[in-house]
């Protein structure tokens, strides 16, 4: 019977260790790409900072269920919109911040005061609001009155976006020292070499199997590959899509879309049977496969499924070559000058497949008839070319289009009206697409996504400033025994709570 | 020899100038920075607003005299980037290219001397041979494809050094031996046919009659001798490995000022590429005066 009850409880010993545990308390190394320029909450709108501090050191008041799109309570219990433009939050009790100090409505109107002030310069006011203003009051202790200066039906989901910081927080400049509410608190940065986040032992709400996380700055890809095959890192991020299908690479979808904007004033692009043409002409999975190891699938319209407003019904143009010869036969025997040189411009520098992929585009092109070369930019003079009016100038630009926010209208807003740089339609469009634009904007609920879905299907279909190549997949590599889901956001929100390390 | 220094700290004040001029002008013409910094979703207003607040909407000429006056008081500006002082910015990235570049040179020079030295005692041998073929392999391989090998062969597969970073003597090895390995084998050629040379002439073959040691008359009368080109080479190697550490500055992921500046470049961080060159066109002026004070030392005739 003894001898029985040893054997059972070395069985059960044996099972429990070799089913893996999983370590409170560890330390992981994760090798990213690029050091934050900042720190500071009010700067954390771009991937660098975003993926170190949002979630892990800085909390909003709301957060965005990465499943259903839903907008969740975090920092705020519950909100109501009382006028137009007028919202009130109900702050949740016994949150602290790293430096001991209590989360209340005082702190957070503070906190989002500053990042509307002239002595602070903070580039989330105009990624998030744009040119609207929000002013925010403490109306009980945890009571906070948001009003913004025009009515905007989305602020929850905005403010999903928007670290709250201390009271502690210089008002005068940005800091390097931020000061949360999350899981974790900024322990050291070490400019050039790694930042170190520690667990907050005062943390409101559960507690991560991840004690301690270390970010090491390494801008070669091969490099962050090979520190996790040697074990000086856990995770890479950001890895070659070649890897897929390699011993610890993860894949998933990203927010962003690859498009071909089309400078459609002049001939031939201003020409609508030739826009038709180039959708047709472009064998969208051939190149997926053959330059992007099959890692994204194409693209029917300007935003990602993940973006409320997304339209399930367009249809992606089918690849037919002959169609698009066809299309460009007709406008030349109407006059349309379709030899006229094009210049397709492209991020040289982004990533290795880019000047691959354009160079595939204009050749495809050229095979329908058209006349088109590819120049390939440094980032600077893309982003000139991309928000400027196009006259004159016969361009095609091939760039990535991400939105993180979630809500149709951060590009909508950005991209379709004619006021826009970046819109390149004339009068006949604009008639329509300015009006639907605001129209869309103000309107809520199954409303907002059925004027934002009709929208799209209209700049889609009958507008066609833009043809949509793919949306694309993303990788990262972990060692063996770290556990970690990616998801779309994982680019710009890495959740430290979500790794399990064995 | 005091004359010879103020005119070369003349020329190095008048240059300076004019680098500031021709950097300010050319960086401005790449355009202007706000579509870097502000969000591809930001209306035109907040695009107009952020050209105004930064000055980029006066025309050229006034901001280079707000820049000018702004630089007699040592202020650089601020990096559109970081949103701190340029200078700190650059200040704090110039050590580690100043290690990364004192130890990629005394390697090399170590390296180049040693072998050009026995290289130039049996011309045609094995060890001239191996000399030479170090020097067209080195400057034939590209400084990226060698750091990635050396990361491949000698942290992944070996496992006996680190991949990146900078923080133990063993992160220093890969990017130093990368680094100097072209200089190395440049310094060893004209070591070499600098040697040959010396060792043929009548004070060495004097030497060589009444008995000298080998050792002795290679490394003290024809070494010193033979060194004046040598000194020339290295100063040109240095300012060279200075600019172009940028390459291995990124693979092994040095924080250094090459990184730095190229990045300022692509972000359009004006503040920074301008103090950057203030900075690196001072130490290459430093570098230069020195190099001058050596050949003095050296070479006597210099000195009239």
């Amino acid at each position: 019977m003894k001898r029985a009850s040893f054997a059972a409880l070395s069985a059960a010993f044996f099972l429990m260790a070799s089913a893996g545990t999983f370590a409170q308390d560890a330390a992981i190394t994760i090798a990213v790409p690029e050091e934050p320029a900042g720190v500071d909450f009010c700067n954390s709108d771009t991937t660098a900072p975003s993926r170190i501090l949002r979630g892990n050191v800085g909390e909003g008041l709301t957060r965005r269920n990465v499943e259903t799109g839903v907008v969740e309570p975090l920092l705020a219990t519950d909100w109501r919109q009382e006028a137009p433009g007028v919202w009130d939050f109900t702050l949740r009790e016994g949150v602290t911040f790293h430096d001991g100090s209590a989360l209340n409505a005082e702190a957070a109107a503070k906190s989002i005061n500053r990042i509307f002030s002239d002595k602070v310069n903070c580039s989330i006011r105009a990624q998030l609001f744009g040119a609207n203003k929000a002013i925010a009051e403490a109306t009980g202790p945890q009571a906070l009155r948001i009003t913004m200066s025009a009515p905007d039906p989305i602020l929850p989901l905005r403010l999903s976006s928007l670290p709250i910081s201390a009271p502690s927080t210089p008002e005068d400049g940005v800091t390097d020292q931020p000061v949360g509410t999350g899981p974790y608190r900024m322990a050291s940065w070490q400019r050039g070499a790694q930042i170190v986040l520690e667990q907050y032992a005062d943390y409101w709400g559960d507690k991560p199997d991840v004690a301690k996380a270390t970010y090491l700055f390494r801008p070669e890809g091969a490099v962050r590959v090979g520190m996790v095959d040697t074990r000086e890192a856990d995770v890479a991020t950001n890895v070659a899509l070649d890897l897929l299908g390699g011993d610890g690479v993860l894949a998933y979808d990203l927010p962003n879309t690859i498009i071909m904007r089309l400078d459609m004033q002049d001939a031939p692009l201003s020409d609508i049977r030739v826009r038709r043409a180039i959708g047709h002409a472009i064998d969208r999975q051939g190149m997926i496969d053959g330059f992007l190891n099959g890692a994204g699938e194409p693209a029917a319209q300007i935003i990602s499924r993940f973006v409320d407003g997304y339209n399930p019904d367009l249809k992606v143009p089918e690849f037919d070559p002959a169609l698009a010869a066809d299309l460009i036969k007709q406008a030349t025997a109407d006059g349309v000058d379709t030899k006229a040189e094009m210049t397709y411009y492209v991020l040289g520098s982004a990533n290795p497949y880019n000047p691959l992929i354009a160079q595939a585009m204009a050749e495809q092109l050229n095979a329908i008839g058209l006349n088109v070369k590819v120049v390939s930019l440094e980032r600077a003079a893309m982003g000139d070319i991309l928000l400027s009016k196009g006259n004159n100038r016969r361009a095609i630009l091939q760039y990535g289009h991400d939105n993180l926010l979630g809500d149709a209208s951060l590009t909508v807003n950005a991209i379709f009206p004619s006021s826009q740089k970046r819109s390149q339609i004339g009068p006949e469009f604009a008639a329509m697409i300015d009006p639907a634009v605001e129209k869309a904007n103000a309107a809520v609920g199954e409303e907002r996504t059925r004027l934002y879905r009709e929208l799209i299907e209209y700049w889609t279909n009958e507008v066609i400033q833009d043809v949509y190549f793919a949306t694309l997949q993303g990788a990262m590599k972990v060692r063996p025994g770290i556990s970690y889901e990616p998801n779309f956001q994982t680019n710009e929100i890495m959740l430290l709570s979500d790794f399990s390390v064995e | 020899m005091l004359r010879m220094l103020r005119r070369r700290i003349l020329e190095s004040v008048l240059s300076l100038v004019f680098l500031l001029v021709v950097v300010f002008i050319l960086s401005r013409l790449t355009g202007d920075p706000s579509s870097l910094y502000l969000p591809e979703t930001a209306s035109d207003a907040v695009r107009e607003e952020f050209a105004r607040a930064k000055g980029f909407n006066l025309p050229i000429w006034q901001q280079f005299l707000t820049y000018m006056g702004d630089l007699s008081r040592f202020d650089f500006g601020e990096s559109l980037r970081q949103q701190r002082p340029a200078l700190s910015v650059v200040l704090e990235a110039y050590p580690a290219t100043l290690r990364l570049v004192m130890w990629t040179i005394i390697a090399a020079v170590t390296t180049g001397v040693l072998l050009g030295c026995l290289a130039s005692l049996r011309p045609g041998s094995l060890i001239d041979r191996l000399a030479v073929g170090l020097t067209v392999t080195a400057a034939s391989i590209p400084d990226f494809w060698l750091a990635l090998m050396g990361i491949l062969v000698f942290a992944i597969t070996l496992g006996w050094l680190p991949t990146s970073g900078m923080s133990t003597p063993a992160h220093w090895i890969l990017p130093v031996v990368v680094l100097m390995l072209r200089p190395a084998g440049s310094i060893a050629q004209v070591v070499r046919g600098s040697m040959i040379s010396i060792l043929g002439a009548p004070f060495i073959r004097a030497a060589r009659g009444r008995g000298l040691p080998v050792r002795r008359l290679v490394f003290l009368h024809a070494l010193r001798n033979a060194a004046i080109p040598v000194i020339t080479l290295v100063g040109v190697q240095t300012a060279s490995i200075l600019n172009g550490a940028v390459v291995v500055e990124t693979i092994f992921a040095f924080p250094g000022i090459g990184r730095l500046m190229i990045s300022a470049i692509l972000d359009r961080d004006f503040a920074v590429v301008q103090a950057a060159v203030v900075v690196i066109a001072l130490a290459i002026f430093t570098l230069n005066i020195i190099i001058d004070l050596i050949y003095g030392w050296v070479d006597p005739r210099v000195r009239t």
